[in-house]
């Protein structure tokens, strides 16, 4: 994940498991708390399968950035996907949802007051701000030093 | 590339039995209507529901629907419904459910052609349409799908209007 512009981006490219996600989810909040970022932009377009568990979880990371002082938005919802949810009647409730990451700086734009946002207008922040805090998703992968209590 | 029709026929011929079954012919795959989304504006999606809404026009009204929102971008759909033939607990939860699909593609979907007769089945059923947004007349959906998206219509209010009748050069 990143920070683009006063937001966490957090870019999800490989098939979510139930443990990769609760390493998310800490990840974003711990570094929420400590970065004090006022939004978060979750990308889900390299996410090929998402069941209503996994949902659940990302609204749930959403509502608990909030308590922390950061909306949420999701982006990059595969069509497949957004059917397949639907019929299981999970609807993301409490959660933004944006079709692409630049769509998702928008809305938090809309939905932070301009003094909290470094970026104001209507352009979404150029590469160039991008400060490479961790390593992306990918390499989550075999990483056992966090155990998590599923 | 192996043909498909002959795999086909080769996997289900068991020995000694006749070969009955035929490879399904290019029509019958072809669906009984098609779902025409219309891009009416920049990030505006219209899509006109005729007829009959069961299942099968459902899931591919909303399969075509969503993909498009993928295609195109766009922010607002606006679903009307004023073709179609009645609306009972089943289509309501078909149209509940495509407009549900399409916020989580972060467009909102707006339904017109909302009648008198629709929302009291609607109310009376105990149909729960939660914050999905209705409206009765085309003209007031897409008013508030401009809305939403960014845009506005402004009468052009002209003093003169040069009239150019067919032969004659302009300013003659």
């Amino acid at each position: 994940m990143h920070v683009m512009g006063g937001c966490l981006v957090v870019p999800i490219q490989v098939e979510l498991t139930d443990r990769l996600m609760s390493q998310i989810q800490r990840d974003i909040l711990d570094n929420v708390a400590r970065t004090g970022v006022k939004g978060i932009i979750v990308d889900v377009s390299g996410v090929n399968i998402l069941d209503s568990f996994l949902g659940q979880k990302i609204c749930d990371t959403a509502r608990m950035a909030s308590l922390l002082g950061a909306p949420t938005v999701v982006t990059g919802i595969k069509p497949a996907i957004a059917a397949s949810l639907i019929d299981l009647g999970f609807q993301l409730k409490g959660v933004e949802i944006a079709l692409s990451v630049e769509e998702g700086f928008r809305k938090l734009q809309r939905l932070l007051t301009p003094e909290e946002v470094e970026e104001s207008g209507e352009e979404a922040p150029k590469e160039e701000d991008v400060e490479e805090t961790e390593e992306g998703y990918g390499q989550y992968e075999g990483r056992g030093k966090d155990n998590p209590d599923l | 590339m192996l043909d498909e029709k002959k795999v086909a026929v080769a996997r289900d011929t068991k020995p000694g039995m006749p070969e009955e079954r035929k490879p399904a012919a290019p029509q019958d795959r072809k669906p009984m209507t098609r779902t025409a989304v219309i891009i009416l504006w920049d990030g505006v999606l219209l899509v006109p529901m005729y007829g009959v809404i069961d299942t099968k026009r459902a899931q591919e009204a909303m399969e075509t629907i969503l993909q498009r929102i993928l295609q195109t971008g766009a922010r607002t759909v606006i679903l009307d419904i004023l073709g179609v033939a009645s609306v009972d607990t089943g289509v309501a939860n078909h149209l509940i459910k495509i407009v549900k699909a399409c916020r989580l593609m972060g467009s909102t979907c707006i339904i017109s052609g909302m009648s008198p007769a629709i929302a009291q089945t609607v109310v009376e059923l105990g149909v729960d349409l939660g914050d999905i947004v209705t409206r009765v007349t085309l003209r007031d959906a897409i008013q508030l799908a401009f809305k939403l998206t960014g845009w506005e219509v402004r009468e052009i209010k002209e003093a003169k209007r040069e009239v150019k009748k067919v032969g004659e050069k302009p300013g003659a």
